[in-house]
Order: structure tokens, then C-alpha cells, then sequence
């Protein structure tokens, strides 16, 4: 087996909901990488296929199938793996913060014990001594008080539950942890708070994230890569660096960078991209984003467009290379 | 692409609503070991006649609990509320109903909000028929929210967030009221669609001459929507001023804290000004300021006595014993 240097290769992928008469296709020819140490955002709207990559990555799919492309995780095909070797990929290799985890944590167990079963399941000889040590130290990382590992759930807060959960995530020192909203519910300034604790472990232990979030802000703030997903394609990779600095982007990117509203200017505008999205059993012929396109032309609702280097960024859009003057006419 | 309205409008005109003293508790635990949470504490504000008033703060500090003793869908503890110059705090019955139809709430879940065997049309006529309602028509409703006419018989699983949440809108403003409080209407809505949803509120706004409280903790919608915005912390009101004078400059360590937090295009990230990150004490116990375990500026009085409130200028206030925050230079106070 070659090593591609990725911690994270996916190439092709194509992933159907549907069945022989309605195809529903969450996510369509969707390639993606990501490097040792990498943190990588993956943005889109509500239902534009984001958690349907990840349970893809570690074979959970429920009532979806793979119909096309692989995944490699350090060179190795996921889809190959026998049964104890995916048992140990996942957790030991990779890891996920699902969505809306905080609410299931189990409510009669106490923080401890949560950390303590997800070390055990993987490691039947651990000691009680090295148990206690690794709880200390996750902890420590997450910023928790120590008093709080004889906690239940419901004595926590939802901050502190988030961190509890993103402790159980690297507690196995994965290569990659795939998060999926691990914010969302809470607000900014323990957002950031939990973001930059993220980035400081992250930078410690050195393994890869898979940040899954639909607020193009707050990914921002501590990616490297950005990729921006819209009816289960990723429609631009950009460096992060691109992003702040307002080089040329999809139209959809553009759209939701231009509805981060501006809170120091003066005059305070957020502007929105009118429709929404469509659904997966009747996506729109071409490039799926044509019906709400200010730039669109006949040839977008022709052919789906495929990712193109422009400018540092892959960018899939058919008027690519008048997107600059199309942007400067306005 | 919208522009932030005219602000500071409204401040010769009356208050439609003024809240004196408004406390709200629940009490907690076994009635021999009751102990007493404190989510709304002795806060006061006014609403002045079509204003859009921003309520923000972090999760827990009493939000939502403001909206629903404004609302009464909670009885307030203490406190007044004076609704066109009648304490409504404690009002009942008849007189209760139709103080409830003027006051209106939209939640934060359009998924949740709507009767799911009913299709939009069934969802706007009821309220409008059960006040006998003339000046509005379910159509002219759904076109003043900006839904097209062929989504009326649908059900609401047919329809978008945004959709939906125009559907509660539409339904809200059935009933004629001249408050809309509403609790985090964008929140669960993608970011594409939510300006469409406040330009939506505001446009009504302006037609139909309803007032706003909106309650957020994106300080960057409130700005965007609201003519002024209340600042919370831990159940206390901490600030108010103008949005764009309350962005500009905050005195409130706690509203200092939520700015710096807040995503900017141009601002650089930086060191959150905390000593470290807590939730604040919300029991009947707890003494002094609720900010004083995280601030900066702390001293030994925020521990011991609720701080004092200031007027830094007739429309900036704030509740902070570190007065070196808002003091001018060489003036007096
Ligand atoms: N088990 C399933 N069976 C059928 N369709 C599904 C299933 N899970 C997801 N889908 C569909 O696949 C599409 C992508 O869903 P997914 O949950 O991956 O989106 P998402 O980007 O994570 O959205 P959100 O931001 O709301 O979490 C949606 O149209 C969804 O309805
Ligand atoms: N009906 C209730 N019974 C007991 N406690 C309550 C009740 N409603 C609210 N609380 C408590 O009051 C406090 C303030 O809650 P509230 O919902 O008003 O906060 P919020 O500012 O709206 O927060 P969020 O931003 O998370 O919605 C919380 O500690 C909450 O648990
Ligand atoms: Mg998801
Ligand atoms: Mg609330």
C-alpha cells in the first residue's frame, strides 16, 4: 500500500439515499483531502450533504450506499477494511464529534466514567492508575475543572458538555477528528472560547480536523483549507488566507461571505442569496445552484461544471473566467 | 442588499410599553430545601412606539425569560409593566386575551411553531378570523411576507425554515399586534436566507407601524435590525445605547467580551478579554455583580453590591462600578 501522504483521500464520491426509480443523490463526485495536522472546514447549508461525508467516512451510512469513488484514510481503503480493522480505525484513527452530541451523553454516567468506557472499549488491559492519569490530562486540555469529572450530564452547561465530548473525541489520540457542529448551539463568545482550546490541542498532538460547520465565520477563524459544499458538491476549496482577503469566488461563496454582516462599518448591510436549496430527488439540471445565480447562462444549466485552479482556489463554475469582470460590473 | 434604518427616531415619541422592576423566578428543588433561580433581575427598559429594541446575551441570562413575562405567557414575580400606561404585569382573563393579542412572540423553531396538519392558509385564516379581523386577507398577508400564493395549501413539512418562519410571521401579524417579540427568529435558519427573514420584520415594520423586541445573541443582526440594544448578563441589564453607539463603544466589560467575540471581516483575532470562562450564578444568593468571576476590571465592591446604574449620556447606560470605562475625560461624575 502507498502512502499519498493525505491523512484523508477522498476521490469520486458519489452517495445515493434513493433507490432504482428515485435516485437521491446526497453527495455527488465530491473529492476531498486532508493533510498531517491540517484543519480543514467544510461549509454548507442545511441539507447540502455535510454529515452524510463524514458518516461516509467511517462507514456508518445508514440507508445510503456508496455508488461511486473511495476513501483513504493513511492510504488505506476504509471500504476494504475487515471488521476488527474498522472497529480499531474508528476511534484509534478516526474520530467524530456527531451532531448534536452534547445531548446524548449518557445521563447516568459522570464525566469520568464517559471517558474511562471510551478508553476501555479499545484497551481492555488499561489500568486504573493510567486511566486516571489520561482523564486528568484530557481534561486539563479541555479546560475543565477536575471537580467536574464526578459530574452527570445535566449538572454541566452546555459549553462544558461540548467539551466533554470533544475530550471522548481525541481521547485515543486519533490522526483525524471529524467535527459536525460542534458549536452550533452555543453562542459566540463560548464558541470561541471552544475554538481556540480546539486549535491549541490540535496544534499539541498534532492530528487533522474535519471541521463540518454552515457559518463560513467561525471556520474563518482557524482553518487552513475551506471547502464550500452546495446540493452535495463541493463547488470551491479555497485557502483560508482567500477568504478574508476577497479574492475572486463561486457565487455561492460569495453569497454567503456577503451575508456575514460587517459590525464595524458604518453603514451595517447583510444581503442574502434568494431561493434556497433544492432537493436531493430533483436537483436542477447542471450546475445545482443555476436557479438562484445572478451569473448564470444557458451553458450552467447544460453540463455540471468541474473544479478548476484558478487564482490558488478550485473553483467549479462555468463562468470562471469572466467571474472577475461579471464581480467588477457591479 | 438593505441598509440599517434611520436610528434615533423614536426617542421623543411615547413608549408603547415601559417594564419597571420586572423580576421573574422559578423556584427550585423540594419545598424544604427550596432554593430560587433568578433569570430576570429587577430590570427595567422601555419600548418606544414602532422602535426595533435588540435584546442580546449569552446563553442562559434570562433572554428568553424577559420575552415570555412581556408576552405573559410567565406571570412575573415583581415589577411592572405598563402597556399604554396600564400595568399589564399582573392583569388577568379578559383582559389578559386581548393584551395577549397585542403583544405577539415569534420562537426561535419555525419547525415546531406550526400546526403540522394544517396547510399555510388554514394557519393565517384562524387568527384572522378569530378577531374578526377586515383590514388583512390571508392573501395580503402571505404577500406582505413574501410567500407566493401557490404555497397556501401546502403543509408544513412542504416548506423551507425560511418559508416556514414566514408562515409564524404572517400568522403573528394576523392578529394585529403592535409588539412582535421575537426570540431568535434567524437562528436556526441558514445564513443565506436570514436577512431576507429580518428585512421581512423590518419592511413591517415600517408599514405597518409594529415594535420589536429582538432577541439575539448575534450582536451583529441586532446592530443590524434594532434602533437600540439591551445588553444581559446572568439576569441583570448591564447596558443599553443606540446599536451603532453601543458597537463603537462598549462600557460594559461583558459587552467588550461579546465584541471582541464576535466574527469580524476586519477585525484581527485576538485574546478574548476574560480572566477565564464561567457561568454566572443565577440563585437568589448570589451577591453583587454576575460578570465579576470573568472581568477584567474587577474590584472588591462587585463582589459585595450590585453595581450602580449609570447614564453616561441620556441614551447610553450602564450597570459597572468600574466607572474609569465610560468616564469622560475632565468631566464630572
Ligand atoms: N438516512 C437518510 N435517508 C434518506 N435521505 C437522507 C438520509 N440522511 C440524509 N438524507 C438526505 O441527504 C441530504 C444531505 O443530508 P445531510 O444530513 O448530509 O446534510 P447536512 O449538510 O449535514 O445538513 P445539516 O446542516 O442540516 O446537518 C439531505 O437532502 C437529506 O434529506
Ligand atoms: N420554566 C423554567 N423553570 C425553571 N428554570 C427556568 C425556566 N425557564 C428558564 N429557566 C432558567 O432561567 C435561566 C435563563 O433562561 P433563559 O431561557 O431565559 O435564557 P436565554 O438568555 O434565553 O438563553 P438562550 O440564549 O440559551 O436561549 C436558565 O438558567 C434557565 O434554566
Ligand atoms: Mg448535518
Ligand atoms: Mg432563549
Amino acid at each position: 500500500m502507498i502512502e499519498s501522504g493525505h491523512v484523508l483521500n477522498v476521490s469520486h464520491l458519489t452517495v445515493d439515499y434513493g433507490n432504482e426509480n428515485t435516485p437521491a443523490l446526497a453527495l455527488r463526485d465530491v473529492s476531498l483531502s486532508v493533510d498531517p495536522g491540517e484543519f480543514v472546514g467544510l461549509v454548507g447549508e442545511s441539507g447540502s450533504g455535510k454529515s452524510t461525508l463524514a458518516y461516509a467516512i467511517l462507514r456508518l451510512l445508514h440507508g445510503g450506499r456508496v455508488v461511486e469513488g473511495s476513501i483513504e484514510v493513511s492510504g488505506q481503503n476504509v471500504y476494504e477494511l475487515d471488521s476488527n480493522h474498522l472497529r480499531k480505525f474508528r476511534w484509534e484513527t478516526v474520530s467524530m464529534v456527531f451532531q448534536g452530541a452534547m445531548n446524548s451523553l449518557n445521563p447516568v454516567l459522570t464525566v469520568e466514567q464517559h471517558i474511562f468506557e471510551t478508553i476501555r472499549a479499545h484497551d481492555e488491559s488499561v489500568t486504573l492508575t493510567a486511566l486516571r492519569s489520561r482523564t486528568d490530562e484530557l481534561l486539563d486540555m479541555v479546560e475543565i475543572d477536575k471537580r467536574r469529572a464526578q459530574h452527570y450530564p445535566h449538572q454541566l452547561s452546555g459549553g462544558m458538555k461540548q467539551r466533554v465530548v470533544i475530550a471522548l473525541a481525541i481521547a485515543l489520540n486519533p490522526k483525524l477528528v471529524i467535527m459536525d457542529e460542534p458549536t452550533t448551539a452555543l453562542d459566540v463568545v463560548v464558541q470561541r472560547a471552544i475554538l481556540d482550546r480546539i486549535g491549541e490541542i490540535q496544534k499539541r498532538q498534532r492530528f487533522a480536523v474535519l471541521f463540518i460547520t454552515h457559518d463560513l465565520s467561525l471556520v474563518e477563524q482557524i482553518a487552513q483549507t475551506v471547502s464550500i459544499m452546495y446540493a452535495g458538491k463541493i463547488v470551491e476549496t479555497t485557502p483560508v488566507e482567500q477568504l478574508l482577503t476577497g479574492t475572486l469566488h463561486h457565487p455561492y461563496t460569495r453569497g454567503l461571505l456577503n451575508a456575514i454582516p460587517e459590525l464595524l462599518e458604518d453603514n451595517v448591510a447583510i444581503s442574502s442569496i434568494p431561493g434556497h436549496p433544492p432537493e436531493i430527488t430533483r436537483l436542477p439540471s447542471g450546475c445545482a445552484f443555476h436557479p438562484r445565480c445572478l451569473y448564470a447562462k444557458d451553458e450552467c444549466r447544460m453540463s455540471p461544471p468541474i473544479l478548476k485552479l484558478y487564482a490558488g482556489s478550485w473553483i467549479a463554475c462555468e463562468r470562471l473566467p469572466e467571474l472577475e469582470e461579471l464581480y467588477s460590473d457591479q | 442588499m438593505i441598509n440599517n434604518p434611520e436610528i434615533g427616531t423614536h426617542y421623543d415619541e411615547e413608549s408603547v410599553l415601559e417594564v419597571e422592576d420586572l423580576t421573574v423566578t422559578f423556584a427550585m428543588g423540594s419545598p424544604w430545601r427550596r432554593k430560587v433561580l433568578v433569570p430576570v433581575n429587577h430590570v427595567s427598559f422601555s419600548l418606544k412606539k414602532d422602535e426595533a429594541l435588540g435584546l442580546v446575551g449569552e446563553s442562559g441570562s434570562g433572554k428568553s425569560s424577559i420575552a415570555k413575562a412581556l408576552t405573559r405567557i410567565y406571570t412575573p414575580t415583581s415589577g411592572e409593566m405598563y402597556f399604554h400606561g396600564t400595568n399589564v404585569a399582573f392583569i388577568r382573563g379578559s383582559e389578559l386575551r386581548k393584551y395577549r393579542q397585542k403583544v405577539q412572540m415569534v420562537f426561535q423553531d419555525p419547525y415546531s411553531a406550526l400546526n403540522p396538519l394544517k396547510t399555510v392558509h388554514q394557519q393565517v385564516q384562524r387568527p384572522l378570523r378569530l378577531i374578526g379581523n377586515t383590514q388583512y386577507s390571508v392573501d395580503s398577508l402571505l404577500e406582505a411576507v413574501g410567500l407566493s400564493r401557490d404555497l397556501q395549501y401546502k403543509l408544513p413539512h412542504e416548506l423551507s425554515g425560511g418559508q416556514r418562519q414566514r408562515v409564524v410571521i404572517a400568522r403573528a401579524m394576523a392578529l394585529n399586534p403592535e409588539i412582535i417579540v421575537a426570540d431568535e427568529p434567524i437562528s436556526m435558519l441558514d445564513v443565506s436566507i436570514r436577512a431576507s427573514i429580518l428585512s421581512l420584520m423590518n419592511d413591517l415594520r415600517r408599514r405597518y407601524h409594529v415594535g420589536y423586541l429582538y432577541i439575539t445573541h448575534d450582536l451583529a443582526s441586532a446592530r443590524f435590525f434594532s434602533d437600540r440594544i439591551m445588553v444581559m448578563y446572568g439576569g441583570h441589564l448591564v447596558e443599553i445605547a443606540r446599536s451603532a453607539e453601543l458597537i463603537r463603544r462598549p462600557f460594559h466589560p461583558y459587552t467588550q467580551l461579546l465584541l471582541a467575540a464576535t466574527p469580524s471581516k476586519r477585525q484581527q483575532k485576538s485574546a478574548l478579554p476574560q480572566t477565564g470562562y464561567s457561568t454566572p450564578n443565577l440563585w437568589s444568593t448570589a451577591k453583587g455583580c454576575p460578570f465579576a468571576p470573568r472581568c477584567l476590571y474587577v474590584r472588591g465592591e462587585c463582589t459585595i453590591n450590585r453595581p450602580p446604574w449609570t447614564w453616561v449620556s441620556s441614551t447610553h447606560g450602564v450597570a459597572c462600578f468600574a466607572n474609569e470605562l465610560f468616564r469622560q475625560p475632565g468631566s464630572q461624575m
